[in-house]
């Protein structure tokens, strides 16, 4: 097992490693530079100045040392000044990264504490209508544009009705309610689409609880059946649950991008975006830096639950 | 000539037994007959797609214009099937392409095993544990002429298609080398294999003439079910403005339009999208109904 | 059989080793260990006879006849096919050698390819050797002389051209070994290594198959490798018989003297097991008894030891040469001398 973390752990932060690599050479690719920027914004400079410039800030090293040298300073804690915002990076990412986990988190807590029991229900009785209803709302969840149910929910209940905010958040300090108000339409976007995928994960790993030996025994001894689903078999059936949710927890932070952007939600999302629209290139960087480092936490999170809830994993038996 | 006993054939027929796969599969051939058919509608309205009208912006259905136009007064029902076509053909392209790529590393991978294997999984394994759409949202903004594409193709009006077909076959090639890894690694070890190696064939004849054949069924059902999750892609890309560029219309474009007009013409929102969902879920439910036909418990 | 012909030999194998490394699981984790799944096998098959190789399962006959039909590479010792020495050669540098040589497998599913057509595995050696043969034949390798090959092909297994167009899965198992069958004879090779071609099949089929590989053997000039686990199969079709035991051949001979004076106690046993019309003629000894020894960690001395009633102290130190019985009966025991009387089995089966 030690030696299991091990390699995961390394290979995660390998990947991380050239992740931070490709993210900066992708970045150098975007249009315009730095010192364009600058140019624009001064009419004083000369092209002289520019190329002097460029010498000062590295800019004219080949793209490996230019890395080298960006990463030296970010490992020293530097992580330079976002352009947009006009402060350090850091600043800026952590209060998005919160609003983020706000959002997201509500949004997750739901969509699970809604999807076990109908997984459940559903698994109880197979080829009932709550079965197929789980079956057609898990595929309408992965087809649907999630920008569009935004954009849908926006036109009914701000539109139409006038009952939410169409996008933005509550002001720091802000009554309760008021908070909870500007959250409504992107948790219920975000939940609507996970809602039947996570229903059918619950319903498919609850079935392949009950057709093992001992729930069958259970339940040809007469114990009651309902007592045997929800007590028994539903622990059982959380660890293949438990490891796909960790995996999926690492994949919200990407997936909130579409819903921050279309709601205005301050989050990580919605920073990538702009940083990258708005040629910020210092927090771009960071940002998706942070993004892959938590995607793959959670993809490490989700392979390690698993190999710890299910025995029947042999650690390292596909190695060599 | 069908052969009356081919595997496929006899896939096909427990097909027609799942409704719902059936009614998809209709629904998606109308869906490319109107919108091949997008001339015609042209020729029959009297406008064209693109044709600007600023004088009747943003009004209702009439005879003219069935679904109403946009805010600069284009056929909103025109536009719509050529948007169609370009989220349909980006779609299917994109999805071959992938599957491509995800077969013939996935092949390797099963067939030669050992170091090969490690390499090619751990890539795999790496892609599929990235943050692709904010990945891909810095993909689709690099400048082209900083990587050297000569001017003509930057400039081209293509371009943006070629663009997401490349970046979504980058990254959406994982499923496919998973799954065809795993079934060449049962494959190769079933004796017609070593059969093929007895007459003499070389490992391409093996892996190309009788390993993929029998993998024909598992990928099949894999693109159908990424040809839908590359048309979301292609088309949230598109709606963030970095996919395809108008006035090129897609699906997606449609949609940033109508964000902007959300008080003034709701109803804009609604077509494109609509349309995204039903493509998008009947892809998944063909998919899903192949899945069951060609399911190997069932084969012979 | 006239001994001219005999003289030539197809496969000549001197201390033939193979070993596999495999993974075991222990309670410390992962292990390597290195199965010797064959050892030092020598054996001599000339052209025009039937070798049978038997014995209990995991002694190693299908490892063997994969070497032997040139699937895996030997770990130690020399191989010769039809002249040609095949040691350290590559997969490549293999293929002219391999129209010599083909083989049937024990499951007649799995070894066609679902997705073909039979007529597809019958022209594809074709395809692959363009070059095979005189110019006659080069000039039949068309589409339709394939055809016409793979259509006279059929006929010699019992098949009719008709089922040429269909696939795999809509014959029975008896017909769909006949299609291997013919798929092997395509290239006109002059030995054929058979691994228990009728054990998958139902009792009914099996004497089919045994016949008609018997036809094919005079019709085509085969040399046959016969791998099985039942003497009785072996009765009809062997004119050698060697016996197995954990990846050595414990005893070689003519199927005569096999039958009546075996020496080795390992095919005593097996003798003893195969069932007989008259159930109530003394049986001398007893019938093998217990599982054969792990080949990760063989025993010392003969490897039978543990399992024989005849076991002395040379048995448990020393590993038994091979001893010559007569000139077409060699037998590895330090007891070889020691006879019993299977003769009684043996004319049964001859009748
Ligand atoms: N590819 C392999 N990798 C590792 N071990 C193997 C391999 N093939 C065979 N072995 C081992 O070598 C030994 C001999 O196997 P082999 O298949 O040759 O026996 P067999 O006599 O053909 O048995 P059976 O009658 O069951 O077919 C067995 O212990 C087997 O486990
Ligand atoms: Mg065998």
């Amino acid at each position: 097992m030690r030696w299991f973390l091990f390699t995961r752990v390394t290979q995660s932060l390998i990947v991380l490693m050239i992740m931070s690599f490709v993210i900066y050479a992708l970045i150098g690719l975007m249009p315009g530079d730095p010192i364009d920027l600058m140019i624009s914004a001064n009419p004083n400079m000369t092209a002289a100045d520019a190329v002097a410039l460029r010498e000062l800030f590295g800019l004219d090293l080949p793209i490996y040392k230019r890395y080298l040298n960006w990463l030296g300073t970010a490992l020293g804690g530097d992580l330079g000044y976002s352009r947009l915002f006009g402060q350090p990076v850091l600043d800026v990412l952590f209060p998005a990264m919160k609003n983020t986990v706000v959002l997201m988190g509500t949004a997750f807590i739901l969509s699970v504490c809604i999807a076990i029991p109908v997984g459940t229900f559903a698994a109880s009785k197979p080829r009932s209508p709550i079965d197929y209803g789980v079956n057609l709302f898990a595929f309408a969840g992965i087809s649907i544009p999630s920008f569009w149910l935004a954009l849908m929910l926006i036109i009914i209940f701000s539109v139409f009705l006038g009952w939410f905010p169409a996008g933005g958040i509550a002001t720091e300090g802000a009554p309760f309610l008021e908070q909870i108000k500007y959250m409504v339409l992107p948790v219920a976007t975000i939940t609507i689409v996970s809602i039947g995928g996570h229903s059918r994960y619950v319903r498919s790993s609850m079935l392949e609880v009950l057709r093992q030996d001992y729930i069958r025994t259970a339940r040809a001894k007469g114990a009651d059946n309902n007592r045997v689903i929800w007590k028994h078999a539903l622990r059982n059936a959380m660890i293949p649950v438990v490891t796909i949710l960790a995996l999926d927890f690492g994949f919200l932070f990407s997936g909130a991008l579409i819903t921050e952007t279309i709601y205005s939600w301050p989050g990580m999302g919605k920073l990538i975006f702009d940083s990258v629209m708005g040629n910020d290139f210092n927090l771009a960087l960071v940002a998706l830096l942070f993004a892959t480092a938590l995607t793959l936490t959670g993809n490490l999170l989700a392979d390690i639950c698993y190999a710890w809830l299910d025995p029947r994993i042999v650690i390292g038996g596909d190695s060599t | 000539m069908i052969n009356q006993n081919s595997p496929l054939f006899l896939a096909m027929r427990r097909f027609r037994r799942h409704r719902l796969a059936i009614f998809s599969c209709c629904v998606l051939l109308s869906m490319i007959v109107l919108v091949i058919s997008a001339p015609l509608f042209e020729i029959w309205l009297g406008v064209s797609a693109n044709q600007v009208d600023l004088y009747s912006r943003m009004v209702g259905s009439s005879l003219q214009h069935p679904l109403g136009t946009d805010e600069l007064g284009r056929d909103v029902f025109l536009r719509l099937l050529y948007g169609g076509r370009i989220s349909l053909f980006t779609g299917l392209t994109a999805a071959c392409f992938a599957a491509s790529i995800g077969t013939v590393i996935g092949l390797s991978a099963g067939y030669f095993g050992g170091r090969l294997d490690a390499l090619l999984m751990r890539l795999t394994d790496s892609v599929i544990a990235l943050p692709l759409l904010p990945l891909l949202i810095v993909l689709a903004a690099i400048d082209l002429n900083k990587i050297g594409l000569p001017e003509a193709i930057v400039q081209s009006e293509d371009v943006s298609f070629y663009r997401i077909v490349l970046i979504v076959a980058l990254t959406g090639w994982t499923t496919v080398a998973r799954l065809v890894r795993g079934a060449t690694l049962s494959l190769k070890e079933r004796e017609f294999v070593m059969a093929a190696r007895g007459i003499g064939a070389s490992d391409r004849h093996i892996m190309f003439r009788h390993i993929l054949p029998n993998l024909l069924s598992p990928i099949i059902v894999a693109v159908t079910l990424s040809v839908g999750s590359v048309i979301l892609l292609e088309s949230v890309l598109s709606f963030l403005g970095l996919g395809i560029q108008p006035p090129m219309a897609s699906w997606g474009n449609m949609l940033t339009n109508a964000q902007q007009l959300i008080w003034e013409a709701p109803l804009l929102a609604v077509y494109p999208g609509l349309l995204i969902f039903i493509t998008v879920i009947s892809f998944n439910f063909l998919g899903d109904g192949l899945q069951d036909a060609f399911d190997p418990k069932a084969e012979y | 059989m006239d001994n001219n012909h005999l003289s030539k030999t197809i496969v000549e194998a001197k201390n033939l080793t193979k070993t596999f490394a495999i993974k075991v699981a222990t309670e410390k984790g992962w292990e390597k260990k290195a199965v010797a799944a064959v050892t030092d096998v020598n054996l001599t098959i000339h052209a025009g006879e039937t070798l049978a190789l038997v014995g209990e399962s995991g002694c190693g006959k299908t490892t063997l006849g994969r070497m032997l039909a040139l699937f895996y590479q030997p770990s130690s010792g020399q191989l010769s096919i039809h002249g040609n020495s095949v040691t350290g050669l590559k997969n490549r540098q293999l293929k002219p050698l391999r129209q010599h040589v083909q083989m049937i497998f024990q499951d007649p599913m799995s070894s066609l390819n679902p997705r073909h057509t039979v007529e597809g595995i019958l022209t594809e050696p074709m395809k692959i050797f363009p070059e095979l043969g005189g110019a006659e034949a080069k000039r039949q390798n068309t589409p339709a002389g394939r055809f016409e090959k793979a259509a006279k092909l059929m006929d010699a297994v019992g098949l009719s051209k008709a089922d040429l167009a269909k696939y795999p899965h809509e014959f029975s198992g008896g017909q769909r070994q006949r299609i291997t069958i013919a798929r092997a004879l395509v290239l006109n090779p002059a030995f054929i290594v058979a691994d228990e071609p009728v054990s998958a099949l139902d009792v009914s089929v099996q004497s089919q198959i045994l016949n008609l590989m018997k036809d094919l053997r005079e019709e085509f000039n085969l040399t046959y490798l016969f791998i099985s686990h039942d003497l009785a199969v072996v009765h009809h079709l062997a004119d050698r018989i060697a016996v197995m035991y954990l990846g050595r051949i414990v005893e070689i001979a003519d199927r005569n003297s096999l039958f009546a004076d075996a020496r080795h106690p390992y095919t005593q046993s097996l003798l003893r097991s195969v069932p007989t019309v008259t159930p109530n003629k003394s049986k001398i000894g007893q019938i093998l008894q217990g599982d054969p020894p792990s080949p990760i960690n063989p025993p010392n001395g003969c490897a039978f030891h543990p399992r024989c009633d005849r076991a002395t102290d040379i048995c448990r130190e020393q590993l038994p040469d091979m001893q010559k019985v007569s000139d077409t009966h060699f037998a590895a025991c330090h007891h070889h001398e020691h006879r019993v009387n299977t003769d009684s089995l043996h004319t049964m089966a001859d009748t």
